[in-house]
């Protein structure tokens, strides 16, 4: 008890001190102590400021990223596109037809067969025999035109066969698929002079394709006794289309 | 030890109240001061020592963010901590007798403040009487659970 009371006696008389004193030196004094008493918590506070601080810039630029990572993207879709489009401008400037551009709306289950319905038909000026073209080369032509829609036949068709052209050497030959991703240059005789990376085009025999329109490249030969067989890769991905051009003369 | 952490935690508390909460239960210039709880409570509760210690703690930590009237929380804090224990053993029981020393030593923290500052009198009863009752407010839930607890342990 007698302890305890002449402590609380003496933080008194501090406190009564301090009461005391000049305001000058009383403020200077207080001052002086809570600057030294809160610096390190002050100090501690400011850290954790600037940190979470850092950590919200930090979220703000990876979302800025992010943002233009995106944009990135869109720009190297636009750049793809345009290089489509160039081509199609050059193909246009050559060959002086008209253009009917038709989006792939769904495949058709026909068979082995590869064949698509397109988003124009008849209505757009879209008939029955016209040929489909995509930003390389040929794809096929149309099977059937609906008022609005039409199916389009594309080379991987058993039911297709082309009359063609080796570019280089102007040996002719038809082009017929077999299933699987080739198409294959029949009718050479196996002293043909065909090589491989030579480009096939249309033959414009047949009335239906005009000629000119590259078709794929000669990927392997091989030479049998009376015919060579010639492995032929389209330019077009047949399976994986996503718009076709209609000619229309 | 286990006290004297809890202690240090119910302080840091207080303090962060007393200077965040605090101004959010403003009614006109009058506040609560869960400072001025917190030294009723610890050495009510807790005894004579820590109220002492934290009455003398408190008071300088206001008396430096008012460094035109330091000293005087030193004081009257210090006091506060130190004599509410005398009346433990006499008034815990009694929740409204408890309840009439917090406001008596709320009364005293506010009039001592006027009487050794150059305030206006009038303060008392703008700012010194409202904070009074608001301390009351506050402290009477913490009270109850408290005092009940305490009461309980004891059956």
């Amino acid at each position: 008890m007698r302890r305890g009371f002449f402590v609380y006696l003496t933080l008194v008389f501090f406190g009564i001190s301090c009461m005391f004193l000049k305001e000058r030196i009383r403020v200077d004094f207080a001052r002086e102590l809570s600057s030294m008493i809160f610096y390190p918590f002050s100090r501690a506070y400011l850290e954790i400021k600037e940190r979470s601080e850092a950590k919200r810039k930090a979220e703000l630029l990876s979302q800025k990223c992010a943002y233009l990572s995106l944009k990135l993207q869109h720009m190297r879709e636009f750049a793809a596109e345009n290089e489509r489009l160039r081509k199609l401008l050059e193909f246009r400037r050559r060959h002086s037809f008209r253009l009917i551009p038709c989006e792939v709306v769904a495949s058709v289950p026909h068979g082995l067969n590869v064949n698509y319905i397109l988003s124009r038909g008849r209505k757009q000026g879209v008939e029955k025999d016209m040929v489909a073209i995509g930003y390389n080369g040929l794809i096929g032509k149309i099977r059937e035109a609906g008022t609005h829609t039409s199916i389009l036949q594309t080379l991987f068709d058993f039911n297709s066969s082309i009359g063609a052209i080796d570019q280089r050497s102007r040996v002719f030959g038809i082009l017929r698929w077999k299933g699987g991703n080739f198409l294959f240059f029949e009718g050479v005789p196996s002293q043909g002079d065909v090589l491989p990376g030579d480009t096939i085009i249309t033959s414009g025999m047949g009335m239906v394709y005009p000629k000119g329109i590259g078709i794929g490249e000669v990927v392997e030969i091989e030479r049998k006794e009376v015919e060579m067989v010639v492995k032929v890769r389209p330019f077009e991905n047949m399976r994986g289309l996503e718009e076709v051009f209609i000619l229309t003369p | 030890m286990r006290y004297v952490l809890l202690s240090i935690l119910f302080f840091i508390l207080s303090l962060v109240a007393d200077f965040l909460i605090s101004p959010v239960f403003r009614l006109g210039s009058a506040k609560p001061e869960f400072l001025l709880l917190f030294v009723y409570f610890i050495s009510f509760y807790w005894g004579r020592w820590y109220g002492l210690a934290y009455g003398f703690i408190s008071g300088f930590l206001l008396d430096l963010h008012n460094p035109e009237t330091l000293g005087m929380r030193i004081v009257v804090f210090t006091t506060i901590g130190y004599f509410l224990q005398e009346y433990n053993d006499r008034f815990y029981r009694f929740r409204s007798t408890s309840l009439l020393l917090l406001l008596g030593a709320s009364i005293f923290y506010h009039l001592f403040l006027i009487i050794f500052s150059p305030l206006p009198f009038s303060f008392f009863f703008t700012r010194g009487l409202p904070s009074s009752f608001l301390n009351l407010l506050f402290a009477y839930p913490v009270f109850i659970f408290v005092g009940m607890r305490k009461s309980r342990d004891e059956v």
